[in-house]
């Protein structure tokens, strides 16, 4: 069982990227879920939401609190006095939407695998001013290897219906092809 | 056939509810329960579910229609939380008395004060002697076959009562996790259509419900609700037994999980059952001697089958969700009692009671590790015996916030 934490900031999506993220591993016949942390935080204040995968039935039913990998929708979180080296394992992922490289953002020595791309500015430039759900969520496929890029874009259209939803599918293609990975 | 797909707790509810073709639905919203009936309403907008909405104003407004469409002789249906619940309470006596069997979600939120959106079971706990069923969900799966499971249950003419599905608010309700969604055809196959089996009204045949009632009978209609509620227990069983050939699910008044040889059992309702669960699966490993036992049904108490498998053990953990100010939390209450005649005999198991996850928060595998502990503690003469509740995830700074 891997666990993971999402760090954003309130209404950028991050609750619901993570139910995608979760519906794209049932769709292909292993276990997740996705354990939302709602607070009384207003729009733009730190938030953070939390998801398991595993290949067989999972018990747990609390937050997450030794994360696996995180999934940071916005870096600039830090500023706002998050800490995201917080209870990391050892063999800890991240996948960052940030225009800064992995060696810029130094965290190399915390994470043994690192994507990261600029998620608002391809999102704006495909889709307009939304969150960067779909882009986030292509980045998350290609660095974490956890589900199929086939199987995100389904989800994708099953969540967003027509023309919104293929937009949003083109939006994670490019977030898939465009991250960058650096690996320890 | 069956279709496996992610959903959240309140999504399966809601599913559960349109497969048991619900016809009439009434419902104010309610945070963390709105979800429910607004998938509901869509479902009817879409015609996916062929039932009536009715808006309400109110709670209170929204069991009164309910009641009236379960009186006019259809299946219906709400949902509801915390002071939503509070404000029906005058109602819910109302609704188990004319002997109806409605199903209604609770999704578990505190009652203030102090104001909270987040789970804790005091709101249901504040209806468990209003005479309704009252079941325990850990997860999506058991919230949507409960919602089919409790319709059967509660239109079996030897039960004939309301029945509340509760589910923990956000631990379950908002959490996604892979279900595995019935068939219509299937479902139909395990629930037929309603038939009125006790009061439906009548226009052209008018009668009066709920009227006075005098000193000389009140207490025998009080009692046919006794034997009615007494009668569930057993009605359960063969209830289970049908929805386990239908759907391949297995269902009991509770589940226990390593409880055979086990020196501890823990007792738990709700979320917390499956981080109970994943911790002992974890510390049998290491070879210790401790067991699960996650109540489903706390409403009637299944008291006599649970003494049977507690009553071996040497220590009981009874961890309640709601503070039971005044007393010891009222799960820990159901179990001591259920244990007097063992504990009579001088080899029943000492029962400690831990209050945790008040107002949402987190039950960690940390804590339940230290409940435990603590209970080994006190089989082994170590910790001062005492009937009150132990407040085990409280901050030390308490006294001062």
């Amino acid at each position: 069982m891997k666990e993971f934490k999402f760090y954003g900031r309130g209404g950028q999506g991050i609750v619901t990227a993570s139910k995608m993220m979760v519906a794209a591993v049932v769709k292909e016949e292993r276990y997740a879920q996705a354990v939302p942390s709602f607070g009384q935080e207003r729009k733009g204040a730190p938030v953070f939401t939390f998801a398991r995968v595993s290949n067989n039935p999972i018990d747990l039913k609390s937050f997450v609190y030794k994360p696996n990998g995180i999934i940071v929708f916005d870096l600039f979180v830090r500023e706002l006095g998050i800490n995201l080296k917080e209870g990391l394992k050892s063999d800890a992922v991240l996948v960052a939407n940030t225009p800064l490289s992995p060696e810029e953002m130094e965290l190399t020595e915390d994470f043994i695998k690192i994507g990261c791309l600029d998620a608002f500015d391809i999102t704006e430039n495909l889709i307009g001013t939304v969150p960067p759900n779909a882009v986030m969520l292509g980045a998350m496929c290609r660095t974490m290897e956890l589900f199929e890029l086939a199987t995100i874009c389904n989800v994708i259209r099953e969540f967003m219906p027509g023309k919104r939803g293929e937009l949003n599918v083109e939006a994670c293609k490019c977030g898939y092809n465009s991250v960058q990975v650096w690996e320890r | 056939m069956a279709k496996r797909k992610a959903m959240d707790g309140n999504a399966a509810a809601a599913e559960g509810a349109r497969l048991a073709r619900v016809q009439v639905v009434a419902a104010y919203p309610i945070t963390p329960q709105t979800p429910i009936v607004e998938k509901l309403a869509s479902f009817i907008d879409e015609q996916k579910l062929a039932a009536r909405y009715i808006n309400v104003e109110s709670e209170h407004s929204a069991l009164c229609a309910t009641i009236g469409a379960s009186l006019a002789g259809t299946r219906a249906f709400t949902a509801t939380a915390s002071a939503g619940l509070a404000l029906m309470h005058e109602i819910t006596g109302v609704a188990a008395g004319c002997r109806l069997p409605i199903v209604m979600p609770i999704v578990n939120r505190a009652l203030p004060s102090p104001w909270s959106l987040w789970c804790d079971h005091s709101d249901s706990m504040g209806e468990r002697d209003q005479g309704w069923l009252q079941i325990y969900t850990e997860n999506a799966q058991e919230a949507l076959d409960f919602i089919i499971f409790s319709y059967r249950l509660a239109e079996d003419e030897r039960v004939l009562l309301p029945v509340n599905v509760c589910l923990d608010g956000f631990f379950l309700s908002h959490t996604s996790e892979a279900v595995i969604v019935p068939s219509q055809e299937e479902v139909d196959n395990f629930l037929p259509p309603y038939e009125p089996k006790n009061l439906v009204l009548d226009p052209l045949d008018p009668m009066a419900v709920n009227v006075l009632t005098s000193p000389a009978i009140f207490t025998e209609i009080k009692h046919q609700h006794k034997v009615a509620m007494d009668n569930s227990l057993q009605v359960f069983k063969e209830v289970s037994q049908q929805f386990q050939e239908n759907f391949g699910r297995q269902y009991g008044l509770f589940e226990t999980y390593a409880c055979n040889d086990a020196e501890i059992i823990i007792v738990s309702m709700g979320t917390m059952s499956g981080t109970v669960r994943h911790l002992v699966k974890k510390m049998r490993k290491e070879g210790q001697k401790v067991g699960a036992l996650k109540l489903t049904m706390f409403r009637p108490f299944p008291g006599r089958e649970l003494a049977e498998i507690l009553g071996k053990a040497q220590g009981v953990a009874v961890i309640d969700r709601s503070a039971g100010l005044g007393s010891l939390g009222p799960l820990a209450n159901e179990v001591r009692s259920s244990l007097y005649d063992t504990a009579n005999s001088n080899q029943g198991p000492v029962v400690c009671n831990y209050v945790a996850g008040l107002g949402g928060r987190d039950v960690t595998e940390d804590t339940i590790a230290l409940i435990i502990k603590e209970t080994v503690q006190a089989v082994e003469g170590n910790l001062k015996k005492s009937y009150e509740s132990r407040w085990i995830d409280l901050l030390e700074e308490a006294e001062s916030i």
